[in-house]
């Protein structure tokens, strides 16, 4: 189930910080916009404090949870996020832990997939189903992309075994013997 | 059912109460939960909603609902789950009152009313569930603005829903009493309506006799029996004036206007509140100790219906004393303490006879009573053993109220102890029929009702303190002659 993860995380992650942000309406913390009426205050305000990304999956969270799609969205997000820890604990039966790249490609560069969230959301699918199983992971640099960016290693392992985790990502990190800092900081230590 | 142009109607209830928790601290925080305090001095981050702070359930909030839904004799679930229902308001800080929803901790109960005919009426409990209390807006500090007080935000509410089992706004009341005295027996809510420790929704819809349920408005927010059943009365006849001139109810949450009697509508179905209720993800699901719970099952206290039964089985009152006596915790133990090794009918007419009236004079409930159990118990001793008459210890009871004495000391000081020297009284009784020779010959031959004189004369001449029985005793003897 765990190729459905990054979809179920996509539907839960937001549904929680449409509720999680709602005390951020201008009434008891940071910015407030002045409106005609209470409501105006609550739209002015969040809509100027509130960068498009966080807009946006405030906008999908409360869709989510609204009457007459939840059980389409959140619920079965729910469900399938049960499946998937299900999934991990099957896993790990067998191994003790799951060596995984940390992210399908190297780093995007500032702005790049502003206009296409959806590309971007894919970047997180390696990491979404370690959040979604409530397990740990860790994540090492391991070695260079054919451009010269960093690439990670993630290594998760069984709920409560973030022991394992470390050790293996200890015995990764010395063996990838991995030195190469950024030009602008390599720079700006001479 | 009331009577409207074109037949009988019969109003179908159901009530929502919020009841306040007792408890010292907040349903997720440990802040205070006392009432009447400096505005926002109850306040943790927590309730403020602080980023980053996450609630922490209280323990014995849970206890006080676990409790509560054991005396509504009702199932206790043993898993149930806290979820967000999310609105705006600036009273609710963060944006979602922590409510449960599908899940309540304690499911189907009920309540038995005793109804004014005598007979009982059970009334069905749909559930209880657990909830935060929301802080309050204050509309009135300032000409534009609106001040928030959110001592209250965060404070344990039991919402406690009936099935739609009522019929009229009388019963309404009579079940509000009798869940406010349960409550209060229980110690998990002070039923305290004016300072809003008890408050009602009402659910109200009108259909024929026979007929299936027609469609209800909810009355938000009733803070007095009294408004419920006004509401409630005003509601029914508003719904039936609609459907006799061939109109529909449209479902509809509405306010009581108590200045006017009247309701008006707050918000129809279309403007209602989508709460996107989800579970709280900050939460685990709660989980109860079958073993707890038979604990606190065990050490519930004896109920209203309980001690009824039992006052009736055990000292012989009459089921209206005893339902009298029951209604308030505290009347009933004051009852127990004066009834404690004495008549307990005798208790009984005391309490609800002469110290209910100066209470009911004075407008205070028995915890200000002037006159203490004890000193009400040294009263009846002192019919009990002859020494003041039933007539005399009004007098002695007339002056403990008014000076605090026990009863003892009055009898005393005022020289008020029976005579039941046989005599004396003989003496008084000779010197009185001396006085009325023809009295005495008219009752000889045959006016029995100057019976009642004779006495009346020998008491005065006692001032009252002669012994009734002696006094009839001798008094037969002589006028037999």
């Amino acid at each position: 189930m765990t190729k459905y993860a990054l979809q179920a995380y996509y539907i839960i992650a937001p549904a929680e910080a449409s509720s999680n942000l709602a005390r951020y309406d201008g009434v008891r913390f940071g910015l407030r916009v002045e409106g005609n009426s209470l409501d105006e205050m609550y739209e002015l305000t969040r809509a100027a404090g509130f960068g498009a990304e966080v807009c946006r999956r405030v906008m999908i969270g409360t869709y989510v949870l609204s009457a007459g799609y939840y059980d389409a969205y959140y619920l079965k997000a729910q469900r399938v996020r049960a499946l998937i820890a299900r999934d991990f604990a099957a896993a790990f039966e067998s191994v003790d832990c799951l060596l995984t790249p940390t992210a399908p490609s190297a780093a995007f560069a500032i702005d790049e997939n502003t206009e296409d969230p959806i590309a971007m959301y894919l970047n997180d699918l390696f990491t979404v189903p370690a959040n979604l199983a409530g397990v740990p992971a860790i994540s090492v640099p391991a070695g260079l992309s054919a451009g010269g960016l960093p690439l990670g290693l993630q290594i998760t392992g069984r709920a409560f075994d973030e022991e394992t985790v470390l050790r293996v990502a200890a015995v990764l990190e010395s063996a990838a013997q991995f030195r190469h800092v950024p030009s602008f900081v390599a720079g700006g230590r001479a | 059912m009331i009577e409207g142009r074109s037949g009988p109607w019969e109003t179908v209830i159901g009530l929502e109460v919020h009841a306040q928790v007792v408890s010292k601290a907040k349903l997720f925080s440990g802040a205070a939960t006392d009432f009447g305090a400096e505005p926002n001095t109850q306040v943790s981050p927590v309730d403020a909603a602080f980023p980053g702070m996450l609630p922490v359930i209280n323990r014995f909030c849970v206890e006080q609902a676990v409790k509560t839904g054991l005396g509504l004799d009702a199932e206790i679930k043993l898993e149930s789950v806290f979820d967000r229902k999310n609105y705006f308001y600036p009273d609710l800080p963060p944006g979602y009152q922590i409510s449960q929803y599908q899940q309540p901790v304690v499911g189907h109960g009920k309540v038995v009313l005793d109804m004014p005919d005598g007979t009982a009426r059970e009334i069905g409990i749909t559930r209880l569930h657990l909830e935060q209390d929301a802080g309050k807006s204050l509309h009135d500090q300032h000409p534009t603005q609106t001040y928030v007080d959110l001592n209250r935000a965060g404070v344990a509410l039991m919402e406690i829903v009936s099935e739609p089992d009522l019929r009229s706004a009388d019963e309404a009341a009579i079940y509000l009493r009798k869940l406010r005295s349960i409550l209060r027996y229980l110690g998990t809510c002070d039923g305290n309506m004016e300072q809003g420790s008890l408050r009602c929704d009402c659910n109200v819809s009108v259909r024929r006799p026979g007929e299936p349920y027609g469609i209800r408005c909810e009355i938000k927010n009733l803070n007095s029996v009294r408004y419920v059943m006004q509401a409630i009365e005003f509601e029914a006849r508003r719904q039936i004036d609609i459907l006799e001139e061939g109109g529909t109810i449209e479902q509809q949450t509405r306010l009581f206007d108590a200045g006017r009697g009247i309701t008006r509508p707050m918000r129809s179905k279309e403007e209602a509140h989508d709460y996107r209720y989800f579970p709280d993800p900050d939460l685990l699901p709660l989980m109860l100790d079958p073993e707890w719970v038979a604990r606190l099952r065990a050490e519930l206290p004896e109920l209203p219906d309980a001690k009824k039964a039992r006052f009736v089985s055990e000292h012989g009152l009459s089921p209206d004393d005893a339902a009298v006596l029951v209604a308030d915790k505290e009347t009933a133990l004051f009852f127990e303490r004066v009834a404690a090794g004495r008549d307990p009918k005798a208790a009984a007419n005391w309490v609800t006879g002469d110290l209910f009236a100066v209470l009911n004079r004075r407008g205070v409930g028995i915890e200000q009573s002037p006159v203490s159990a004890e000193e009400l118990g040294g009263l009846i001793d002192l019919i009990a053993d002859g020494t003041i008459s039933g007539r005399l210890a009004k007098e002695v009871f007339a002056e403990m109220v008014a000076s605090g004495a026990d009863p003892a000391t009055i009898v005393e000081a005022k020289g008020l102890r029976q005579v039941t020297d046989s005599e004396a009284i003989e003496a008084v009784i000779d010197a009185v029929l001396a006085a009325q020779t023809d009295k005495v010959a008219e009752y000889r031959a045959g006016r029995d009702k100057l019976y009642g004189f004779f006495v009346g004369q020998i008491m005065r001449a006692t001032q009252g303190k002669a012994n009734p029985a002696l006094v009839n005793d001798l008094l037969k003897k002589k006028l037999a002659g």
